[in-house]
C-alpha cells in the first residue's frame, strides 16, 4: 500500500540526513507503529507519507513515495485527500468548521461531492465513530478524546485508502486515550484500514500493532515485528523492560502475555514500597477552595495541607479542574472563594522577589516563558531579570542537561529540552514550591528519565513538588502522594501506592501484572529480587 | 435563520436608526439588540462578541465625554458649569482647555459618542447572532487564497487572545510585571511564533482535506434563504427606508412603536418553546 523506494531526505542549511536511503513498505491492512526518540525524524517521516514533505516544508527528497500506487511527490496533498487521510497531535488546530458536522464534511464539500452523497458519507462515519450524541455540538466545547474522534472522522469521510496519525493521544488523559487507540485498533481490524501512527506511550498501543517501525536519528530506520524491535531497542515500555531483565524467550507485549508468565515467580525478599516520610513542615494549606469559571465550578470545596519536601501528582480527567487547582495554588487565579495559605501568604498577592522565591510555575506550554533569540541570552536575561549572579541561570541549566546547543533558537529545541530550560529558568530563583503542568506531553522515554532524575534531585533537596499530569507511569517513579480531581471535587487524596492499586484506570503497567503486590515501577518489581531461576 | 439574515437585520436598524437622528432612537435600537442577543446569541467562539463591543463602546463613550468636555473650541450656549481655564500660547489660540461648559456642547458630543457605539453594537450584535466565520463561509468559497486567509484569520484570532492570556500568566510566574513598550517584544514573541504554528497547521490540515480542489465546492447543509429570512429581510428594509419618513408623519411614540414591533420579527419567527429541566 505505501512504498517507499531509495528514499532520502534533507533540510537545507543542515547538515544531518534525516533518512537516508530508505526501501520499505506497508502491506494493505497493516497498522505500523512509528516509534523513536523526539528530534529522530518521526515527524517527516510521517510528512513524507502524505506528501506534506516536500510540498509545504522545504525539504530536499530523492527517491520515490507510492501510496496506492500514486506518487506523492508528483500530487499535492490535496490531490491526495482521497487516499491519505492525516490526524494531528492537536485536533482544536486543525479545525476549520464550527460544528461536528460541518467539520466532517469539509473534505467532501471541498471535493465537490453532490449533497446526498455527502448526506450518506458523513451519516456512516458518524455511526463508525459514535459521534451520533455530539453531532450538533460546538467542537470548542467537546473533549480532548471527542475532538480526537471528530478529527478521524473528518479524514475517514473521505474514505482514504490509508489513515496517517501523528501522536493523536499525547494530548489526551488515559481515558480517552484508550478511547481513540480503541477506534483505531476496531479500524484495523473491521475495516483492513491501513494505519500508520506514531505514539509515544508504547504500552498503550504496542499489543495490537503489526509492525514497528524504528526511526534511529542517524538516517537509518529498522522495520520489524514488535518483537524484534523490543529486543533491539532501547524505547521500551515497562513489561518489556522486565522481561529483558530477567531474559525472557519471548518478549511479552501485553499485561496478559506477562502476567501468564509471571504467575509461578518466587520473590525472594517479597517486600512492599517503602513510603518516604515527609517533613511535617505544613506549607500549603486551603480550605473551602472554590474556583468559578462564568457560570461553572471548576473547584467546590478543596481542603487540602501539603507538607514541605512533598511530591504531590494531581490526576484526573481533561477539564477536571487539575490546571486550575495548580494555578490557583499559585497565585494565578485570583477570583476564588475560601482560604489559600502558601507559607502563610495568600499566593495571589504575592509580588517580586517573594513570589520568586517561593512559587515556581512551569506551564503546559513551556515556551511560553521564552522570549530570547537563543539559548544562552535567555540564560542572561533571566539572571538579569531576577537580579542573580550573571551566569547562574546558564550554570544551572548546564547542572541539568549536558548536551543542549546554546546558540540554538530556544523555539528548535526538542519538546525536552525545552522543558529543561523552563526548568532552569524558573528554578533559578530557587522557588520553594515548583509547580509542572503536563511536563510529560511529547517527551520520550528519555527525556521523562531526564525529568524523573531532576526532580527527585529538586525533591531531595528539600524543594515541594506539585505536578498535574495523566502520565501514571511518571507518577509512578515520581510522586509520595496523588491527588485524584473528578469534575472539580477531591475524590481521592492518599500515598501513591493506594491510590493508583486502587483504580484500573490509573494503574501502571507493573500494578496490574503483579495484582496482588504493592509495585508500581520497573525497579520496585526488580529490587523485590524475583527468583526465576524456575 | 440564515446568517445573512442577521447581518441585514442587524445594520439596517442601525442605520435606519441613524437615518432619523435621533438620539432616542439610537438608544431604542442599541437596548432591542441587548433583547434579541440575550435571547438568540450563538453557543460558539463569537457568541460573547456583542459583551465585548458593549464594553468597548462604553469605554470609547466615557473618554470621548472626558475629552469632549475639556477640550475643544467654544460653543456659544447655556453655560452649566464654568471649569478653570488653562492659558494657551498664541500659536494655540483655537485650542480650549477647560474653561466654560455648554449644555450644547455635552449633547453634541453625547451625540457623537452614543453614534460611534451604535456602530461598532451593530457589528458585535451581528457577530453574536451568527458568527463572521458563517458569513464568509458563504462568500468566500469561490475564491481559493482568499477564502483560506479569511479561515485561518477568523480561526487563529480568538487563539492568539488565548495564547496571549496564557503567556501574560506564564510571564507573571517568572517575575516580570509591569507590561511596557521596551519589553511588549518578550509577550508578543511567543505569541506570535505560536500563532504562525497553528496557522501552517491548519492550512496543512485543511490542504490535506482537498481544500482548493474545486473552484466551486458544493455545501453539505446550505444555508437556504427561506419564506422567514425574506420576511426579515423586507421587514429590515422597510424600516431602513421608511423610518424617517414615519417618524415625520406618526410622530416619536407611534414610529418607535412600529420600530419595536418591526424590528422583534426575527424573534417572533424564529419562536422556540422554552423547555424546562
Amino acid at each position: 500500500m505505501i512504498t517507499f523506494t531509495n528514499v532520502s531526505l534533507i533540510y537545507p542549511n543542515s547538515k544531518r540526513t534525516i533518512i537516508d536511503n530508505l526501501n520499505f513498505e506497508v502491506n494493505e491492512g497493516e497498522l505500523a507503529l512509528v516509534i523513536g526518540l523526539t528530534g529522530a525524524g518521526k515527524s517527516s517521516f510521517m510528512k513524507l507519507i502524505n506528501g506534506v514533505i516536500p510540498h509545504h516544508t522545504a525539504g530536499i527528497l530523492s527517491g520515490e513515495i507510492t501510496v496506492d500506487g500514486k506518487t506523492t511527490n508528483l500530487l499535492k496533498p490535496g490531490e491526495l485527500s482521497g487516499v491519505i487521510g492525516i490526524v494531528g497531535q492537536n485536533p482544536l488546530n486543525g479545525f476549520v468548521a464550527a460544528n461536528v458536522e460541518d467539520e466532517i464534511a469539509f473534505g467532501l464539500e471541498s471535493n465537490g461531492y453532490p449533497p446526498d452523497v455527502m448526506r450518506q458519507r458523513v451519516e456512516e462515519v458518524i455511526d463508525l465513530l459514535s459521534l451520533q450524541n455530539i453531532r450538533n455540538r460546538n467542537l470548542a466545547t467537546l473533549s480532548g478524546g471527542e475532538q480526537q474522534r471528530v478529527a478521524i472522522a473528518s479524514a475517514l469521510v473521505m474514505n482514504p485508502k490509508v489513515l496517517v496519525l501523528d501522536e493523536p493521544t499525547s494530548a489526551l488523559d488515559p481515558v480517552a486515550a484508550e478511547e481513540v487507540l480503541a477506534i483505531v485498533s476496531k479500524l484495523v481490524h473491521d475495516l483492513g484500514l491501513t494505519v500508520v501512527m506514531a505514539e509515544h506511550k508504547l504500552e498503550r498501543v504496542i499489543h495490537f500493532v503489526d509492525r514497528i517501525v524504528l526511526v534511529k536519528g542517524d538516517g537509518q530506520i529498522e522495520v520489524g515485528t514488535p518483537q524484534e524491535i523490543m529486543q533491539k531497542s532501547d524505547i521500551n515500555p515497562p513489561i518489556v523492560k522486565i522481561a529483558k531483565k530477567f531474559k525472557l524467550a519471548a518478549i511479552p507485549l501485553s499485561v496478559r502475555d506477562l502476567k501468564r508468565v509471571s504467575k509461578d515467580w518466587v520473590m525472594k525478599s517479597p517486600k512492599t514500597r517503602e513510603i518516604k516520610q515527609s517533613i511535617k513542615e505544613n506549607l500549603i494549606r486551603s480550605e473551602k477552595l472554590s474556583v468559578k469559571y462564568d457560570d461553572h465550578l471548576a473547584l467546590t470545596n478543596i481542603n487540602l495541607e501539603i507538607s514541605r519536601g512533598e511530591v504531590v501528582a494531581v490526576m484526573g480527567r481533561n477539564g477536571a479542574g487539575k490546571s486550575t487547582l495548580l494555578r490557583t495554588l499559585s497565585g494565578q487565579i485570583k477570583n476564588y472563594s475560601g482560604l489559600v495559605k502558601v507559607a502563610e501568604h495568600d499566593p495571589a498577592k504575592l509580588t517580586g522577589p517573594q513570589l520568586l522565591t517561593l512559587l515556581g510555575f512551569i506551564p503546559q506550554e513551556p515556551a511560553d516563558l521564552f522570549y530570547a533569540n537563543t539559548v544562552l541570552q535567555e540564560c542572561v536575561m533571566t539572571d538579569k531579570d531576577n537580579n542573580l549572579t550573571p551566569g547562574t541561570t546558564q550554570h544551572f541549566l548546564l547542572g541539568l542537561i549536558k548536551n543542549i546547543d546554546l546558540n540554538s533558537h530556544p523555539r528548535d529545541l526538542s519538546e525536552g529540552q525545552k522543558l529543561i530550560l523552563a526548568i532552569a529558568i524558573v528554578l533559578s530563583s530557587a522557588p520553594k514550591i515548583l509547580f509542572l503542568d503536563e511536563p510529560t506531553r511529547g517527551l520520550d522515554y528519555l527525556a521523562k528519565d531526564l525529568l524523573v532524575e531532576i526532580l527527585r534531585g529538586l525533591s531531595a533537596a528539600g524543594t515541594t513538588i506539585i505536578l498535574a499530569t495523566h502520565d501514571v507511569e511518571l507518577v509512578a517513579e515520581l510522586a509520595i502522594r496523588v491527588l485524584v480531581i473528578a469534575e472539580g471535587e477531591l475524590i481521592a487524596d492518599g500515598d501513591t501506592v493506594s491510590v493508583l492499586t486502587s483504580s484500573p484506570a490509573f494503574a501502571p503497567q507493573m500494578a496490574k501484572v503483579f495484582a496482588n503486590q504493592n509495585w508500581l515501577t520497573v525497579n520496585d518489581v526488580i529490587s523485590a529480587g524475583i527468583d526465576d531461576e524456575n | 435563520m440564515n446568517s445573512l439574515t442577521w447581518w441585514i437585520w442587524s445594520l439596517a436598524l442601525t442605520i435606519s436608526a441613524l437615518r432619523t437622528q435621533n438620539i432616542a432612537f439610537y438608544i431604542l435600537v442599541i437596548l432591542i439588540y441587548a433583547f434579541v442577543v440575550k435571547l438568540r446569541k450563538n453557543q460558539d467562539t463569537y457568541g460573547d462578541s456583542f459583551k465585548l463591543a458593549l464594553r468597548l463602546a462604553a469605554v470609547a463613550l466615557v473618554i470621548r465625554l472626558i475629552f469632549g468636555v475639556i477640550i475643544g473650541t467654544p460653543l456659544p450656549g447655556n453655560i452649566w458649569l464654568t471649569l478653570p481655564q488653562l492659558h494657551m500660547p498664541d500659536w494655540l489660540a483655537g485650542i480650549r482647555i477647560g474653561g466654560p461648559i455648554a449644555q450644547q456642547r455635552i449633547i453634541s458630543v453625547f451625540t457623537e459618542s452614543i453614534t460611534f457605539a451604535l456602530i461598532l453594537l451593530a457589528f458585535g450584535a451581528a457577530s453574536s447572532l451568527s458568527s463572521p466565520m458563517k458569513l464568509i463561509k458563504m462568500i468566500s468559497g469561490r475564491i481559493y487564497l482568499f477564502g483560506v486567509t479569511l479561515i485561518i484569520a477568523t480561526s487563529v484570532m480568538p487563539q492568539i487572545v488565548q495564547s496571549f492570556r496564557r503567556v501574560l500568566a506564564a510571564r507573571r510566574m517568572r517575575g516580570l510585571q509591569k507590561l511596557s513598550i521596551s519589553n511588549f517584544r518578550s509577550v508578543i514573541t511567543p505569541v506570535l511564533e505560536e500563532s504562525l504554528e497553528r496557522a501552517l497547521e491548519l492550512s496543512i490540515s485543511m490542504e490535506s482535506r482537498g481544500f482548493g480542489q474545486r473552484v466551486k465546492p458544493t455545501r453539505y447543509r446550505a444555508e437556504k434563504i427561506g419564506v422567514k429570512d425574506l420576511g426579515v429581510m423586507a421587514i429590515s428594509l422597510y424600516l431602513l427606508f421608511f423610518l424617517p419618513i414615519l417618524v415625520r408623519s406618526l410622530g416619536f411614540l407611534a414610529s418607535a412603536l412600529v420600530l419595536l414591533i418591526f424590528s422583534s420579527a426575527p424573534l417572533l419567527l424564529t419562536y422556540r418553546k422554552v423547555i424546562i429541566k
